[in-house]
């Protein structure tokens, strides 16, 4: 998030008590040791069934009732249009207008978190598919009937919501950047990007119905709820319950881009950390080749991101084929379309682990912000103090540099382990012989290892 | 003076040798799996059984395209 100074989050340099690239050379050690231990102690598939207890009714009637719903609905459509409000009418200074926060930390950051513990904890703060369902409701009242809705293709499946995910990074991350001075996405953009996002929204939900574009095209519901598949709370016919943590992932990945979706998610989180970092002299070098050939200077910025942003996502696809075009070398291997499928599921670990790993420190320092001075002045011009903390502020020294790197590569193990673990299993269902199923996650196991090392790379290039 | 001014650029080197050595390790293992296959597969003129499918397997899984081991019935 290139928009806040320590967006990759250090005060000071790391004093390290060992060069860092050999904590890379250490993870990847827990990595190998933890495929070993799989192999030899896990030999039937255990997440394969969710295994979903419910929960107390009461707490169920609670929760998921109708006002408890409305209500959820309500403070989200609130919340937006507070944002879209200050980013219209606030202040053009990035940290201290309440839209950005609000949206590229408190909602982009946090929901992933949450979820990936409690569950799908967007789902009822949703504010466009509120919307939708108090429009669908009325039309029902009024019509009498439901409202028509196109089939939505099969085919197209997650796709729109993996191209809307790199284009809502790219806002932020590409468009905000402008002549070589990277000063970010302003509020006023922000809030015309989510008025248009809105309009967008609504629209596709108008045609193929509010669920059905939540499932599979609406960014947000799609985004945080493929994390919130490893949480251990779910809703079934309409009740609460425990299920077994990550056991909801193996069902996520059946539709068309699914996998498109976790790679985007791991593609734009490595370009946010190179660009400023591993990346910094190529980015720099195709943008005095694009200068050179007349274009003006934010164009030849904008346009050199977006290849990197590109060449990041063709490059995380890359491997994790590879990786699956390993598994097909072992005997008793399903088609390679299967493969791609059935195993995306495992790079949702890895996906959290980046987010975790590249903006944990920012999360915890701007929202500090965001509870303080940006909840009461949320337009930013010095003038209001709702709550009365309008004088509150960051207080930066909460979390060392080692603490942050420590957090990081912890981040790093848990989340590849995590998906080494998802995969055996999930190799252990393709494979009768729990042999061949190891054997064939050799190559998971390289693919792990390439996203461990290269994680801490950015890392350790961007801390500086 | 030692020319250690541009070390920097390298580091990302260090990054990239645990992947090598898992390669390695992946491709030597599926060598020597390769290798005690063949040893152990009699060959074609040896099989009793062409036709029959794998112990064990669903057969529909079977897709690779490499040829499924037959296995010998068992003797009485």
């Amino acid at each position: 998030m290139s928009w806040l100074p320590f967006a990759h989050a250090l005060v000071a340099r790391q004093d390290l008590p060992v060069p860092a690239w050999l904590f890379a050379w250490g993870a990847s050690i827990v990595l190998i040791v933890s495929f070993f231990a799989l192999a030899a102690a896990w030999r039937t598939p255990r997440f394969e069934r969710e295994r979903w207890r419910p929960l107390g009714a009461g707490l169920s009637r609670v929760l998921l009732s109708l006002p408890t719903q409305v209500v959820c609905g309500a403070i989200g459509v609130f919340l937006l249009g507070v944002a879209i409000y200050s980013g219209l009418r606030g202040t053009e200074a990035p940290d201290r207008n309440f839209a950005l926060t609000f949206l590229f930390v408190t909602c982009w950051l946090g929901f992933p978190f949450f979820s990936a513990i409690f569950g799908d904890l967007f789902r009822p703060f949703n504010p466009w598919r509120a919307v939708g369902r108090v429009a669908g409701s009325g039309f029902r009242l009024i019509a009498g009937q439901r409202s028509a809705h196109l089939t939505y293709p099969e085919k197209l499946g997650r796709w729109p919501a993996a191209i809307g995910l790199i284009a809502v990074v790219w806002l932020e991350v590409v468009y905000g950047a402008s002549g070589g001075v990277a000063v970010g996405l302003d509020p006023h953009a922000c809030a015309v990007a989510a008025l248009v996002y809105t309009g967008y929204t609504l629209a596709m939900m108008a045609l193929f119905g509010t669920e059905e574009w939540c499932e599979r095209g609406e960014v947000f519901s799609v985004y945080f709820g493929m994390f919130s598949q490893l949480g251990f709370l779910g809703v079934e016919d309409g009740r609460l319950g425990r299920r077994m943590p990550l056991s909801a992932a193996t069902r996520w990945a059946t539709l068309p881009g699914s996998a498109a979706v976790v790679i985007a998610s791991i593609a734009t989180t490595s370009f946010d950390g190179a660009q400023e970092g591993a990346f910094k002299d190529a980015i720099e070098t195709v943008f005095e080749w694009l200068s050179e050939t007349g274009m003006d200077l934010t164009t030849a910025l904008r346009l050199t991101d977006t290849i990197f942003i590109t060449l990041c996502f063709a490059g995380v696809g890359l491997v994790y084929l590879l990786g699956v075009r390993g598994m097909r070398t072992v005997r008793g291997a399903p088609s390679f379309a299967k493969l791609r499928t059935g195993f995306a599921h495992t790079l949702i670990p890895i996906a959290l682990a980046y987010l975790v790993a590249h903006y944990f420190s920012l999360f915890v320092f701007q929202e500090q912000a965001q509870f303080t001075y940006l909840l009461s002045d949320p337009l930013g011009t010095a003038t209001t103090d709702l709550f009365g903390t309008a004088s509150g502020g960051i207080d930066f020294t909460i979390l060392s540099a080692n603490a942050i790197w420590y957090v990081q590569v912890g981040a790093l193990v848990v989340g590849h382990v995590l998906g080494l673990t998802l995969a055996h299993d999930r190799a252990l269902a393709y494979w009768p012989d729990y042999r061949d199923a190891s054997r064939s996650q050799y190559w998971m196991l390289a693919v792990m290892v390439a996203f461990t090392c290269f994680g801490l790379y950015l890392l350790s290039v961007s801390n500086g | 003076m030692l020319p250690l001014a541009h070390l920097g650029h390298w580091l990302w080197i260090f990054y990239v040798v645990p992947v090598l050595i898992v390669i390695a390790g992946i491709l030597r293992s599926s060598l020597l799996a390769r290798r005690r296959d063949s040893a152990r597969d009699p060959g074609p003129e040896e099989v009793g059984d062409a036709g029959a499918p794998p112990a064990g397997g669903t057969g529909r899984e079977a897709e690779n395209g490499d040829s499924v081991t037959a296995r010998r019935p068992p003797s009485r």
